[in-house]
């Protein structure tokens, strides 16, 4: 464990050099972060001027989920899209056997090798969202329930790895697919929204066939205090087998390789 | 995938509306019409290619277009429209035939007026989308980072042609800056047309308004097109 840790620490540290060496370059796409989450917070202003709230949740809580929202869009895009994105390239050119003839798991070779920092502030961004909720609606969450909401950021962070590379994993059976990197982040407009606001047979499957709404919504009520101790337990149940099968489904889709002599 | 987006818009709207029956003067139906009908015409009108140019022209890709027969703005307009068809078939249409099947009173019949219409104000607002496209190639030529032109595009789009909020929730100083804009054809404008909210006077205005943007950013595009294409420069390809 301590050796993967270690070799994360690199990836970082290689990334964050290979960052400040294109300035402008980190600048200009921080600055285009900035202007989408200046977009949204538009949004929340202009709806809220016209509604007092939405199905029972206010503008500050809407606001806290938003600020969820833009932490897991940076690791959807920062941390986990630079190397989905590379999968399936690798497979379709016969380029996986650098990555499965090293000392170290393949998976995570491929999972977590490289990091865009460019949009890494909209970590700062969001923790500042959720702040900002918290005082717009004076609530004060207590340390257990700030400890359990990131427990549950946690949970979902293993939960969104693990589907999306599934999802990419797909690649092994077909020659060639393009875009299947982008298939799995389409989902994140549903997380946009708090479970609630789905119904029927969407919020069925939304939240125990893949709990994607459960992602922003869980840590939210926690900061919320509203204790959803049942959805907690479920969602990290589900994304402890979801990593599971992620691993079996990657062993089985990797019998489906052969190399190009590389 | 297309579609996700919108219906996560819409399922917020729908909760929107369960404790109000109208917000900024739409209903419930009003605002679905609003969203589903401006999701089926920008994805009609939407334009794309300045995303894979971008990156052609970055890596000098780009001279093997350049030394065709052929004008690469009039192929990559063409191209593009080839992708509007093919996307108006995959994505738009099945989003349609749903919503009919689905909730055929979210998509009104417009009137035969209105209906000659709606094609010419589609391609005034596909060919104004195109010209944006051409700015963001062309400004690709000088400056690397282009790609953050593109999001510059969709945020102005976003903001600006009513896909983010219909412009009548909006404060009424953006509003007046939004009806001077070219951004709202491909949103807004469409949208209104289908309904019949946009009658005889209104409708000669946003096509005139319309054909001044054009034969703005047709100039412009022109000149910046021909003077940073002289300023680029490419090796080995």
């Amino acid at each position: 464990m301590g050796r993967y840790v270690r070799l994360y620490r690199l990836f970082v540290k290689y990334s964050l050099m290979r960052a400040m060496m294109y300035k402008e370059d980190f600048l200009i796409w921080s600055a285009v972060m900035v202007g989408w989450f200046i977009l949204t917070i538009i949004f929340y202003q202009v709806l809220f001027a016209n509604v007092s709230e939405v199905a029972g949740w206010t503008k500050a809580e809407l606001l806290i989920l938003q600020g969820y929202y833009f932490v897991f869009d940076f690791i959807l895009w920062g941390v986990l899209w630079p190397n989905m994105k590379q999968l399936p390239i690798k497979i379709n050119k016969g380029e996986l056997d650098y990555d499965l003839i090293r000392p170290i798991s393949a998976q995570f070779m491929l999972s977590f090798r490289e990091l865009d920092l460019d949009n890494a502030n909209e970590v700062i961004l969001g923790v500042a969202t959720i702040i900002y909720g918290l005082r717009l609606g004076q609530i004060h969450p207590g340390v257990v329930e700030t400890l359990l909401a990131i427990m549950t950021v946690v949970a979902a962070i293993v939960f969104i790895y693990a589907f999306y590379f599934i999802s990419i994993c797909i690649a092994f059976w077909f020659d060639r697919i393009e875009n299947l990197h982008y298939f799995f982040p389409s989902f994140r407009h549903l997380w946009k929204q708090p479970q609630s606001f789905y119904s029927g047979w969407l919020r069925w499957i939304l939240t125990i066939i893949v709990p994607i709404t459960l992602v922003t919504t869980l840590p939210t009520e926690w900061l919320l205090m509203r204790l959803p101790w049942k959805e907690t337990i479920f969602l990290i149940v589900f994304s402890l087998v979801a990593l599971w099968f992620s691993r079996w489904f990657f062993k089985v889709a990797l019998r489906r390789y052969s190399s190009a002599s590389s | 995938m297309d579609a996700v987006p919108l219906v996560g818009m819409l399922v917020l709207w729908l909760n929107a509306f369960s404790t109000a029956n109208t917000i900024g003067g739409y209903s419930q139906t009003s605002i679905m019409t609003y969203y589903i009908l401006g999701y089926l015409y920008s994805q009609v009108t939407g334009c794309h290619f300045d995303e894979g140019m971008n990156e052609e022209i970055r890596k000098g890709g780009v001279v093997f277009w350049l030394v065709k027969p052929i004008s690469l703005k009039r192929f990559l307009f063409v191209q593009e429209m080839a992708w509007r068809t093919m996307t108006m078939l995959l994505t738009a249409l099945p989003v349609g035939v749903l919503t009919v099947i689905i909730a055929p009173q979210l998509l009104p019949v417009p009137s035969l007026f209105h209906l000659v219409l709606l094609p010419v104000f589609l391609v005034i607002a596909y060919t104004l989308e195109v010209m944006y496209s051409y700015m963001v190639v062309a400004m690709a030529f000088v400056f690397e980072q282009a790609r953050s032109l593109e999001h510059l595009k969709w945020m102005l789009s976003w903001l600006l042609s009513g896909s983010m909020i219909p412009p009548e929730f909006m404060p009424s100083w953006l509003r007046g800056v939004i009806q001077w804009l070219p951004f709202q054809f491909r949103f807004y404008v469409p949208v209104r047309l289908t309904t019949g909210e946009i009658g005889g006077v209104a409708i000669l205005w946003q096509g005139m308004l319309a054909m001044v943007w054009l034969v703005i950013l047709w100039v412009f595009v022109r000149w910046l097109w021909q003077r940073n294409l002289r300023s680029f420069t490419a090796v080995g390809s």
